[in-house]
């Protein structure tokens, strides 16, 4: 685990800070969105129209390309939804992969990862990358697991509560199986997909064996006040209509040492996140000593999220 | 609790109870807790301990706890063994709890009162309050088995040696031998904010109420949407109990689930709070 | 015949000019596709404006009644073979005097599957991301980007082919054999190939155990050489009925055998698979029940698939005994039950299922909704009026080639 001594550098604070004040400069600009926010196409210009259409693949465009599409896709948002996002495009740190592993006798059912989740990747009200399952203590079998429990309380007596979302495999049938290589494994594991070359033909839906991937079936339905403008290319800025989407780790936020949402919400500590390549790392600990286990490994998908159990 | 206040409780607890740790944090400005949600967290089980399962295991001959073994708590066995589980552990820093210390006034009363050092079950004034964790009703475990009986309140060993408040997580290590070695290395608990960088670990009590530290059950969010212009089918909304078997058979656990809870005719009420395999689950987190 | 009406540009104008004459039953039937294309036009309007959710897909089931009709018509399209290996292959020239018919029913079949593709896609704007080179194309890992290179050459294949025959009657010639053999050749294999491509894209999936066999593609064949030769069957009795095309009955009852022998053999092949399925019911058997039987309460797809079991069997019967099948009201009742069985089975019957449970064990089920149904309509709408009108301009010169020929064999008989 690297531990660097300037606390200047310590990514957590610094993108804390700088998020509050482009949350701050948000919900100042969200009255003004209204006025612009009046076009059909959100009010695009024709020549950003004709560069939409025109644009490369996010792994075929220059360094001034990309610069350019960012700006474009800025100005998009900023006349949709009248909010400065601000679109990252931090590369993958060197000698890191990414690997995530939860408890499920931790896990409680609670759901508030799902619900950060949405918010930190500014997911439309009709989509979530986490399920959580609650299954029958006895059993491991998928089908007899509940998706929409609503109890009073939860846990309930004789459940166990299984949450699942993308696996990052290794050997991902998705990547595959998309005939305009749209969505591919970035260098640090997060199987990753450009919004803006995905032809939504959505067969990687069908070739998920997890049920990880979303298809923006409308335009999604993102408020100016719940966006969060803190956004990457390759993750959670606005989408547009037609094309699939799917957890990636938060990697606006884990490219740069932060955790993913979805672990800094549970408040069971079940959620388990870190660098596979750092002996030192919270994850290669829970690999090497705790009894862990994989969903569907017989597939051969390699997934990069395991589970495990307290003994 | 608001976050303000929440905040206003840190900061008591680090001017109350300075500790090396908690300096360190200070200095920072703002401690990385800050961006924790608590906006979740309800509060804890408050299922008496006494009345759960697995209580009834008796402490066996003292063993010193290596890592990678678990043992019994050894009430006599030196503090520092139990120390033993944190050498060699990637580097970390406890982020002090930020539960509100005004939630046990009992040093008001006693810096002047003299305490009852006699274990036994707590009468007015102190009905108000009851102790909800090891083995309290078997005479095992009693206010100064942690706490100082001379001083202020503070904490202490087994064997009598002074913590800070900000050191509980040593004082819990001293039992929860399994747990404090998951914790160091990060597969137990939860570390703030980052994943890389300085790795900063809260304390037990961020989670666990220390005189009551089960996870209390509370009520999920919502469950999962349907797509935009979609009707929610009548089975989402269904309780399991309501819902059909997984084409039509009834697995073995089930069976004998059912078969159980109608010769236990209501042992088992489905109330999670008396659930003896939950509260096994309890003790062990 | 002038030089000038025998080239290429009188070629086309002839063509044109026989799509554009005809009787007024011919326009009623014109009109008839017209106002099913606007509709469905109208309707794909709908669906470009407000996105995919005026269907019923849903993220559990993301592919539903386009990718369905788009199966079975790529089955429908294979099946042109059935005419193909016996007119060139055995040489058998009552076939062969009819095969252009099935080769333009197959470019109206590729035509409507690849159409259903294009409309299930959430960005058709960015179709040019398919083109290889210009787009990026993944070829050959993704078994789509395979069914784009077959679908599309198979179009071409079989355009051209009776594009070069066609052309060589309407100039008096016979084509000439060793140019466009080695075609026919490869359109055999190419045929066999789109639909092995087409099944081998759902049997890839190892996340659905219901795709995931290896008797799909064998599966996938043998309905598609029943239902696609019974439609071929019903469309060579309707243009003998409505032209003077001379087509023999021998090339009907050839047809009635084929669907006959592939449909005992896709039924076998349906045995074995849910044999091997609820002899040991497991994971696998799950999509099987809720199609067959229904999963935890949840039936809307029994009814159908009962239903195409049924006429599928109805047909089979017909067919297997000799004196219905070569009865010309029975035999059509047969071919008619074996398009509408096939077209059931092969489409909500193993698309929908597949989603049903999804992989994490969620039911979420489906019915195709309205805009669906009427975009659906306006693209079979856009392949039978295509068919139509390449049969009406190929049909004439077909007619008086055929008789030319019938002439000079009898006067060259009488020398």
């Amino acid at each position: 685990m690297k531990n660097p001594d300037d606390q200047n550098d310590d990514p957590a604070i610094g993108d804390m800070a700088r998020r509050r004040f482009l949350q701050g400069v948000a919900l100042a600009t969200g009255a003004g969105a209204l006025a612009v926010n009046g076009g059909a196409w959100g009010g695009s210009t024709l020549s950003d129209a004709f560069a939409d259409f025109f644009q490369q693949h996010y792994q075929r465009m220059t360094e001034a390309e990309i610069r350019a599409t960012i700006e474009r896709i800025e100005r998009k948002a900023k006349r949709r939804y009248g909010v400065d996002i601000r679109v990252d495009n931090t590369p993958a740190q060197e000698g890191v992969i990414f690997g995530y592993a939860i408890n499920v006798s931790k896990c409680r059912g609670y759901r508030d990862c799902v619900h950060a989740c949405a918010r930190e990747n500014n997911l439309s009200s009709d989509t979530q990358y986490i399920r959580v399952i609650e299954m029958d203590r006895d059993s491991t079998d998928l089908r007899h697991g509940d998706h929409y429990y609503d109890h009073e309380q939860v846990p309930v007596e004789g459940k166990y509560y299984l949450p699942m979302q993308c696996m990052q495999c290794d050997n991902p049938p998705c990547v595959k199986a998309c005939p305009v290589e749209a969505t591919w494994t970035e260098p640090d594991g997060i199987v990753v997909v450009d919004y803006d070359w995905c032809i939504g033909c959505r067969y990687c839906m069908t070739a998920c064996p997890y049920q990880a991937r979303h298809f923006n079936w409308g335009h999604p339905d993102l408020t100016s006040a719940g966006l969060n403008p803190d956004t990457h290319y390759l993750g959670n800025r606005p989408r547009p209509r037609g094309v699939v989407e799917k957890c990636h780790f938060c990697v606006q936020r884990t490219r740069k040492g932060r955790q993913p949402a979805c672990q800094e919400a549970c408040p069971t500590g079940a959620r388990i996140f870190g660098n596979l390549l750092d002996p030192d790392s919270e994850i290669r600990y829970v690999l090497e000593h705790k009894a862990v286990f994989r969903l569907k490994e017989d597939l051969g998908t390699e997934p990069k999220f395991w589970y495990f159990r307290d003994e | 609790m608001t976050w303000p206040s929440r905040l206003l409780a840190l900061l008591t607890v680090l001017a109350v109870a300075p500790c090396g740790v908690a300096r360190a944090v200070e200095q920072q400005g703002a401690p990385p807790t800050a961006d924790w949600d608590w906006s979740g967290f309800t509060g804890l089980d408050d299922t008496p301990v006494t009345k759960r399962a697995g209580i009834s295991k008796a402490p066996v001959a003292a063993v010193v706890p290596r890592v990678g073994e678990t043992a019994m708590p050894d009430f006599d066995a030196p503090a520092r063994r139990a120390y033993a589980v944190f050498s060699g552990v990637p580097p970390f820093e406890v982020i002090p709890s930020q539960r509100d210390p005004g939630m046990h006034p009992c040093s008001s009363c006693h810096q002047w009162v003299l305490s009852d050092p006699r274990p036994r079950h707590l009468k007015k004034p102190h009905d108000n309050f009851e102790l909800q964790h090891g083995l309290h009703g078997k005479g095992k475990f009693w206010c100064f088995t942690c706490h100082d009986l001379s001083g202020s309140g503070g904490l202490k060993t087994l064997t009598g040696e002074k913590l800070e408040f900000g050191d509980a997580y040593l004082l819990c290590s001293q039992c929860h031998v399994d747990q404090a070695r998951d914790w160091a290395y990060g597969a137990h608990g939860k570390r703030a904010a980052n994943w890389q960088g300085r790795r900063q670990v809260f304390n037990c009590t961020a989670c666990h109420y220390q005189h009551r530290p089960g996870i209390k059950a509370r009520a999920p969010q919502p469950g999962p949407p349907v797509r935009m212009g979609l009707e929610r089918p009548a089975h989402w909304v269904a309780h399991d109990t309501e819902r059909p078997k997984v084409h039509g058979y009834e697995s073995v656990w089930q069976r004998a689930h059912r078969e159980t809870q109608a010769a236990g005719s209501g042992q088992h009420t489905g109330d999670p709070q008396t659930n003896p395999a939950e509260q096994a689950a309890d003790e062990k987190s | 015949m002038s030089d000038s009406r025998s080239g290429l540009f009188g070629f086309v104008l002839n063509g044109l000019g026989h799509m554009f004459r005809g009787g007024l039953l011919y326009w009623a039937w014109l009109a008839l596709l017209l106002v099913l294309i606007v509709l469905g036009g109208w309707h794909y309007y709908l669906q470009l404006r407000d996105g995919l959710l005026v269907t019923n897909m849903s993220n559990q089931v993301s592919w539903g009644f386009y990718i369905s009709n788009f199966t079975f018509l790529v089955g429908v399209a294979a099946a042109a073979v059935m005419l193909v290996v016996p007119a060139y292959i055995f040489n058998r020239k009552d076939i062969k005097d009819v095969v252009l018919m099935g080769d333009t029913m197959a470019i109206g079949a590729v035509a409507m599957a690849i159409l259903f593709v294009v409309v299930d896609l959430g960005r058709p704007d960015r179709f040019w991301h398919l083109i290889p080179f210009i787009g990026r194309f993944n070829f050959p890992e993704s078994m789509l980007a395979w069914d784009v290179i077959v679908l599309n050459g198979y179009l071409l294949l079989n355009f051209g082919i009776s594009f070069y025959i066609v052309y060589n009657h309407y100039q008096g010639k016979e084509p000439n054999a060793s140019r466009y053999f080695p075609w026919v050749l490869l359109a055999i294999f190419w045929a066999i190939s789109i639909h092995t491509v087409t099944a081998f894209l759902y049997s890839a999936n190892s996340a659905r155990p219901y795709w995931h066999n290896a008797l799909l593609a064998p599966r996938f064949i043998a309905s598609a050489f029943a239902s696609g030769p019974a439609l071929m069957a019903i469309g060579l009795q309707i243009i003998r009925r409505v032209s003077d095309y001379p087509i023999r009955q021998s090339v009907i009852d050839h047809l009635a055998l084929v669907a006959a022998i592939a449909l005992q053999v896709t039924l076998f092949f349906v045995l074995a698979e849910l044999f091997t399925d609820f002899y040991n019911e497991g994971e696998h058997a799950a999509s099987a029940r809720y199609l067959f039987f229904g999963l935890d309460g949840h039936t809307a797809l029994t009814p159908w698939i009962w239903t195409a079991v049924l006429l599928l069997a109805v047909a089979l019967l017909i067919l297997m005994i000799h004196p219905l099948r070569t009865h010309p009201v029975y035999m059509n009742i047969a071919f008619v039950l074996t398009v509408v069985g096939v077209w059931i089975e092969k489409g909500m019957g193993l698309v929908i299922p597949a989603f049903v449970p999804t992989p994490i064990g969620e039911i979420y089920e489906y019915a195709p909704s309205a805009t669906e149904i009427m975009v659906s309509l306006g693209i079979w709408a856009i392949g039978l009026l295509l068919f139509t009108l390449l049969a009406k301009a190929a049909l004439p010169v077909q007619c008086s080639f055929l008789r030319e020929k019938a002439h000079r064999e009898v006067t060259h008989d009488d020398a």
